[in-house]
């Protein structure tokens, strides 16, 4: 009997406007989508294969002018162009690695954090620089975020699942067929059921097989078990809204009625729980404001040059024997005092961004937990946790590039407080990112 | 086949059945009549199950019908005064999906068949319902009981915006669905085609059954006359 159902309910679908339109526009927006995720994600391929191969092109540059000079071929004419010398291999110019938040197999799936948050920076001895492809932002994306599949799915999707269940029965109604299945020996609910169950089966259908298409065509990877997980989502998700559908044609309310008591749960669970969350963690964990940090930046940088030589002089006498004396360079002298001074900035700083970064770490917990409250967050989040662009990963970008930083101060620092220039069969062992 | 047993049905302050007792033998072609608001249709919903009485019981077959709904409806058949079916499906399409509902389906060929025993024209059994009359949707209602071997059949006020052939024509079925044993309660207000078709005719004022008739112990005119009376007083 349900085949038989199913097959009626087929037969009315297929004359709905409403039907053809979910059919149209959804497979175009899921396209759409996905094609500006996977340009995004290509994007970022690029950045990063040409950031590895200036990179790669850089140190083998050095080299090669490191070897013919060791081999009386070649001569520096100064210090800061000797590709010996650590400060040039390590902080000058084009000198420095970059750390990479590489892009994940579901990446184009969802821009999450990619508008505000940086994936990749450079490292140098003094420097920790987290990078954009674009400095300046189109101001219309800052304020509308991207278009991605996570929108579509999460904002859009429940709509057309609106527009396709929210009169099932209210229809049924209204068109006077109410009383005549009223009377058969089954229930209207099994109805409902059944007829809810075609709706699903549709909507989810061409959402699934939509990105399969587009995923093959873009060139996403879909057929493993993420993309399992994938699938498993989506139709959790769209069976939660086709839920409500089922909920609201239970009543005896009029399809409008439906409609508009849809759409409210539609703004209730979208904009007004995040809403209501949003104003609950920073009421309770309230972070100070960016330009407080700057400023405590500043202040830490002013008081740090106002100690100027009296913060190095005590330096020197902590680790005398990392400083050579007598007959240097006066880049030596100029360097060591720079290195003091960064490594003390870095160091207050690090300090002082605790007491910004603690609350908003709480902000994130909280916000994590109550996210449970709204389906459509929780999707949101689970998309942005697949494609790694979400809050988490991308902030941890800047402590990778911490840790790397002092991996590249362990194989540089000691050198250049040596004075020990690097010969060229030492290039190799410069550190690489394991992350690249 | 179709009782009730001291039905009531209260809506709010008004009780629109009070302690009705009406029987419908298998066969018996029964009228019920009454002016609007007597409580008519609220009868049929009750028997059908769509309103649950404040007291009394109602069965069908011996089913009870708020106790066994589904059962009960296997063996019962309505037809409302606005037939609607569906308007993009034919006749036929609407008659195999109806008729599907709750039991097996029926071969193409038998469907045909029962349209065209319920009267429908050969031509209208593949078209859509969208072009059909009053009187062609209830030909599938018909059909629809048929196919259900419905041993009961509840009409609202079938012949209602029907004109006078269509609504002899009506009649005939309903007659030969009653000689195949099938008891059937009608509301109408159309005292001659009561009288007519009817085998019991009852009248209805206020909730309560008034007057009960054999059709063929009544005269037209003095049906017409009790039912007029009966008019004055609920005025």
């Amino acid at each position: 009997m349900m085949i038989h159902i199913f097959d009626f309910e087929w037969r009315h679908i297929r004359t709905s406007g409403a039907f053809w339109g979910t059919a149209i526009i959804l497979p175009l927006l899921i396209g759409f989508s996905l094609y500006l995720g996977s340009n995004r994600t290509t994007q970022h391929v690029e950045t990063i294969n040409e950031l590895l191969a200036t990179e790669t092109a850089f140190y083998d540059d050095m080299r090669s002018q490191l070897e013919a000079i060791e081999r009386g071929d070649a001569e520096v004419d100064a210090w800061f162009q000797n590709p010996a010398n650590p400060l040039v291999l390590g902080q000058f110019g084009e000198a420095g690695r970059h750390i990479f938040l590489h892009p994940k197999p579901l990446a184009p799936l969802a821009a999450g954090q990619l508008d505000i948050l940086p994936y990749y920076g450079k490292v140098t001895l003094t420097g920790l620089e987290p990078l954009r492809d674009n400095a300046l932002e189109n101001p219309f994306m800052q304020v509308s975020g991207s278009f991605d599949f996570a929108f579509v799915l999460v904002w859009l999707v429940p709509l057309f699942i609106i527009v396709m269940g929210y009169n099932v029965i209210s229809s049924e109604r209204e068109r006077g067929t109410y009383s005549l299945l009223q009377s058969q020996p089954i229930s209207i609910r099994a109805i409902l059921f059944q007829k809810m169950i075609i709706r699903f089966l549709l909507v989810n259908g061409i959402i699934i097989l939509s990105l399969i298409v587009w995923s093959v065509m873009f060139g996403i990877d879909l057929f493993n078990i993420q993309g399992l997980q994938l699938i498993v989502a989506i139709s959790l998700y769209t069976s939660f809204w086709f839920a409500l559908c089922v909920l609201f044609n239970l009543f005896q309310t009029s399809s409008a009625m439906n409609a508009v008591g849809l759409t409210g749960l539609w703004v209730f669970f979208l904009l007004i729980i995040p809403s209501v969350i949003s104003l609950i963690v920073t009421s309770l964990h309230p972070v100070p404001s960016r330009a407080l940090w700057i400023t405590e930046q500043r202040t830490i940088q002013q008081a740090v040059q106002a100690e100027g030589d009296d913060l190095f002089d005590s330096w020197i006498v902590e680790h005398p024997e990392e400083f050579v004396e007598g007959d240097t360079p006066q880049f030596y002298n100029t360097w060591m005092r720079r290195f003091v001074w960064a490594q003390t900035v870095a160091e207050r700083e690090h300090e002082a961004e605790r007491q910004f970064e603690e609350p908003r770490k709480r902000q994130a917990q909280l916000a994590s937990r109550l996210r449970v409250l709204s389906p459509p967050m929780t999707l949101q989040a689970w998309l942005e946790r697949k494609a790694g662009t979400d809050t988490e990963r991308l902030r941890s970008l800047e402590g990778e590039m911490r840790a790397f930083q002092q991996e590249w101060q362990e194989f540089f620092l000691p050198r250049f407080r040596r004075l020990e220039f690097l010969r060229s069969d030492e290039l190799i062992h410069i550190p690489v990112s394991h992350k690249n | 086949m179709l009782k009730a047993e001291q039905l009531v049905k209260r809506f709010e302050d008004t009780v629109a059945v009070n302690r009705l007792d009406l029987e419908v033998k298998a066969g018996e072609i029964y009228c019920l009549l009454g002016p609007n608001g007597a409580g008519k249709t609220t009868t049929v919903h009750l028997f059908m199950g769509f309103l649950k009485p404040d007291s009394g019981t109602v069965k069908v077959g011996g089913i009870d019908v708020f106790e066994n709904q589904l059962e009960a409806r296997r063996r019962l058949s309505y037809i409302p005064e606005q037939l609607a079916l569906y308007p993009n499906l034919t006749g036929h399409e609407n008659l195999e999906f109806f008729s599907s509902l709750g039991s097996d389906p029926q071969g193409k060929k038998a469907l045909e068949l029962l349209l065209k025993e319920a009267g429908l024209q050969e031509s209208a059994i593949h078209r859509k319902v969208s072009g059909y009359s009053k009187g062609m949707r209830q030909k599938v209602g018909i059909a629809i009981a048929l196919a259900k071997n419905s041993k009961a059949l509840i009409l609202d006020e079938p012949t209602s915006g029907l004109d006078p052939e269509a609504s002899n024509e009506f009649a005939r079925l309903l007659t030969g669905l009653s000689k195949k044993g099938v008891a059937i309660l009608m509301t109408t207000h159309d005292l001659f085609r009561a009288r007519e078709t009817g085998t019991r005719i009852g009248i209805m004022r206020e909730g309560v059954l008034k007057r009960e008739f054999k059709a063929e112990d009544v005269k037209h005119e003095e049906l017409e006359n009790v039912y007029l009376n009966q008019m004055r007083l609920s005025e």
